[in-house]
């Protein structure tokens, strides 16, 4: 059991796993990751049948919440922890009994020591010697160099430790969510006004943060001459307690522990079928904001339209709306349509007028059709997609990063070459710690 | 624009020619080069200060094609693929003229830059790589990647001492090489693999703090991350073996030469093949 736990806590050990973790990330090159994208898992599952479902028993589709990797992930958490508390213990035992003679004792295995006697009239060419082969000669500092070193290299490790706990709480206590939100309404943070919304296991939804405010207007602007049509900015304005804000890519809504993020933006349109008002929104399909509409007209009659901000030849050419127009078409179904995501093509019936399929529309435009009546374009109008993620870890968290990184540094830069050196009345008494690789 | 490219391109033949007096004195023993030698009328060492120079200029006519475009973009020349590989020429020729001059490397950077260049020039360079998206216009930009090319810039330089030093001590090789001095290049390449650790650890730390502010994640597993993270994993590796159980030199370079693979392919494979969050910084 000693040996197992000993063996456990070895840098050889440690060593195995960290090769262990990085193997385990190699496959995600060829296979796709539900975190990354669930459409090309999708594609996978259609083109390759078979060896989607053996991966799919493997979790390699998930390779970074799969047993695999939980379970090397915790091993190396124990590895880590059996490794630093011996550490932790011999380290406060020499801060407190200032026993500097056992210092030796950390990293025994790595450093050579040796004992030097130099006469006193030879020091001066012995510590240029010394110069000479790069080692920095400081009274005394060597001893205080390898506790701030290994004050580093403890705290550098810790301070993984609490990024990994604290991440594993976040996920706990988090939530995370996106809507859609068209200019002109207003949003209010009930897990109901949300399209997906992810809740860890320990949040309690009773507690959500009471967020609401309306969304003004958008804002997007784009190139005009070379690399036509990329993005120069997206602005949300919105009105949050009565004061006017902006919410840009790069800056969130922040209220508490809870950030709002612009995500993407897209178009929605309104039509007006025999004074009903119909409101869609529209899914972008390229970058230049071509947009797919589905809308429901009635009971068992649908309509299908694409929407080109910029139109030409039936493509969009700008994704600015600078020659909006609508090419619907509409569908009369066998059965009464529930839901306009899970269609039946085979239960659809093209509805053709005066042997027209398609029919063209400009805003303000209208058609007239059969059995369905007055069809006119009212309006376009911008949406926002926000993405809503709660973290109660975040300040924390910036704590064990900066742990990480003083940690780091310290263990990596502080120069401590020689160890001791002792004055004598004839002779001055070197004692230095050498690495037979590195001096480090 | 043109000029900054054009600027940039005369470089790849000045490294050309600094290359070539870089292999002059192996050469020297050969016919070619002894009729060479009969022309030049150069002691060794003088081919090596002609390459030095040349490097230098080449670095610097980098550096002013950088400058150019910083001037007519107005934007910090870090958003795309080219502008990266540029700009990283440019520091890996920088951080060799002022810290690794007096070692045997400048042949091999020389090689390295035109290689870079070329292809950046070739099939990176389309000219529809001006403009950035608003994902990328934040002061996150030029922390996150000045850190990662600093990184990358100096895990290169490790790479090649640690690639020189298995050649040196391949028996057969050596007989070629015997002229060569070899002041101990396994100590100094592990060196600059232990000291680029940390700023390799602040590149990521910066890169997860900024996928938090742009999108709301940490750490997503996308691919530029989940390689990022497996050269953090490699190097980890190396500086244990280095520092805590006195791995050989030997195997300390292997590991080197590894980290700065998947530094590779993490630039062109990612970028190119694989899309991701990262992707929009692509070519």
């Amino acid at each position: 059991m000693k040996s197992l736990w000993n063996y456990l806590r070895s840098m050889k050990f440690a060593i195995i796993l960290l090769f262990l973790l990085l193997l385990t990330n190699i496959p995600t090159i060829w296979i796709p990751q539900h975190s990354e994208s669930s459409d090309k898992v999708f594609k996978f599952y259609i083109e390759h049948k078979t060896l989607a479902n053996i991966f799919n028993k493997l979790q390699l589709f998930d390779i970074h919440s799969s047993i695999i990797f939980i379970s090397i992930y915790i091993l190396l958490i124990i590895s880590l922890i059996g490794c630093l508390i011996p550490r932790t213990y011999t380290y406060i035992n020499l801060i407190r009994n200032k026993s500097y003679k056992s210092i030796s004792k950390i990293n025994k295995n790595l450093y050579l020591y040796k004992n030097i006697e130099i006469p006193n009239d030879q020091i001066e060419q012995y510590e240029n010697e010394l110069k000479l082969k790069k080692y920095k000669l400081i009274n005394n500092y060597g001893y205080k160099g390898i506790l701030i070193r290994e004050f580093g290299n403890l705290c550098f490790h810790y301070g993984l430790i609490l990024t990994i706990i604290l991440i594993f709480i976040s996920n706990m206590y988090s939530y995370k969510g996106i809507f859609t939100l068209s200019t002109g309404s207003r949003f209010i943070n009930v897990p109901l006004s949300y399209d997906n919304f992810q809740h860890g296991k320990l949040y309690n939804i009773k507690n959500i943060d009471n967020i609401n405010f309306t969304l003004n207007k958008f804002n997007a602007s784009y190139t005009k001459k070379i690399q036509k049509g990329t993005p120069l900015y997206y602005k949300a304005h919105i009105t949050y307690k009565n004061k006017k804000k902006i919410i840009t890519v790069n800056n969130p809504l922040k209220v508490n522990n809870t950030k709002i993020y612009l995500q993407s933006h897209g178009y929605g349109i309104q039509l007006n079928n025999n004074n009903n008002n119909i409101n869609t929104l529209c899914i972008p399909l390229d970058n230049n904001l071509l947009s797919r509409c589905k809308f429901k007209i009635s009971d068992n009659i649908l309509g299908i339209a694409s929407f080109y901000p910029t139109y030409k030849n039936y493509e969009s050419i700008f994704p600015a709306t600078n020659n909006p127009l609508l090419n619907t078409s509409f569908y009369k179904s066998r059965i009464p349509i529930t839901n306009l995501n899970n269609i039946n093509p085979m239960q659809l019936q093209q509805i053709k007028d005066n042997d027209k399929l398609n029919f063209m529309l400009r805003p303000g435009e209208s058609i007239n059709l059969e059995n369905i009546g007055t069809i006119k374009f009212t309006k376009y109008f911008d949406y926002v997609s926000f993405k809503v993620s709660h973290d109660p870890t975040r300040a924390y968290l910036l704590l064990s990063i900066i742990m990480i990184l003083i940690g780091i540094s310290l263990s990596i830069f502080t120069p401590c070459y020689i160890l001791h050196k002792e004055q004598h009345k004839s002779y001055t008494k070197y004692k230095i710690r050498y690495s037979k690789r590195t001096g480090l | 624009m043109s000029y900054s490219n054009n600027i940039i391109a005369t470089s790849i033949i000045t490294f050309l020619i600094s290359a070539f007096f870089y292999i002059m004195p192996n050469l020297h023993t050969s016919p070619i080069g002894h009729n060479i030698n009969k022309i030049l009328k150069c002691s060794l060492n003088g081919y090596k200060q002609i390459a030095f120079v040349l490097t230098i200029i080449g670095t610097l006519s980098i550096i002013i094609g950088i400058a150019i475009r910083l001037i007519i973009l107005e934007r910090p020349t870090l958003g795309n693929m080219y502008e990266f590989s540029i700009s990283f020429i440019a520091l890996l020729n920088i951080d060799f003229i002022l810290f690794f001059k007096k070692y045997n490397i400048g042949f091999l950077i020389n090689i390295l830059s035109i290689f870079f260049l070329t292809i950046s020039i070739a099939y990176l360079n389309n000219g529809h790589n001006i403009q950035l998206t608003p994902a990328l216009k934040n002061y996150w930009l030029s922390i996150h990647v000045t850190l990662a090319i600093i990184s990358v810039s100096f895990f290169t330089i490790g790479a090649i001492l640690s690639f020189l030093f298995l050649i040196y001590n391949n028996k057969q090789i050596n007989k070629l090489l015997s002229s060569i001095p070899r002041n101990n290049i396994d100590i100094l390449a592990n060196k600059i693999n232990c000291y680029i650790f940390p700023i390799w650890t602040l590149t990521i730390i910066t890169g997860a703090l900024w996928a938090e502010n742009a999108w709301g994640t940490y750490w997503n597993w996308d691919p530029k991350e989940t390689w990022s993270f497996i050269t953090w994993i490699i190097y980890a590796i190396y500086l244990h073996g280095s520092i805590m159980v006195n791995w050989s030199s030997k195997r300390l370079a292997t590991y080197s030469i590894i980290g700065f693979l998947t530094c590779l392919f993490n630039f062109f494979a990612i970028n190119t093949i694989f899309s991701g969050l990262h992707s929009y910084a692509g070519i």
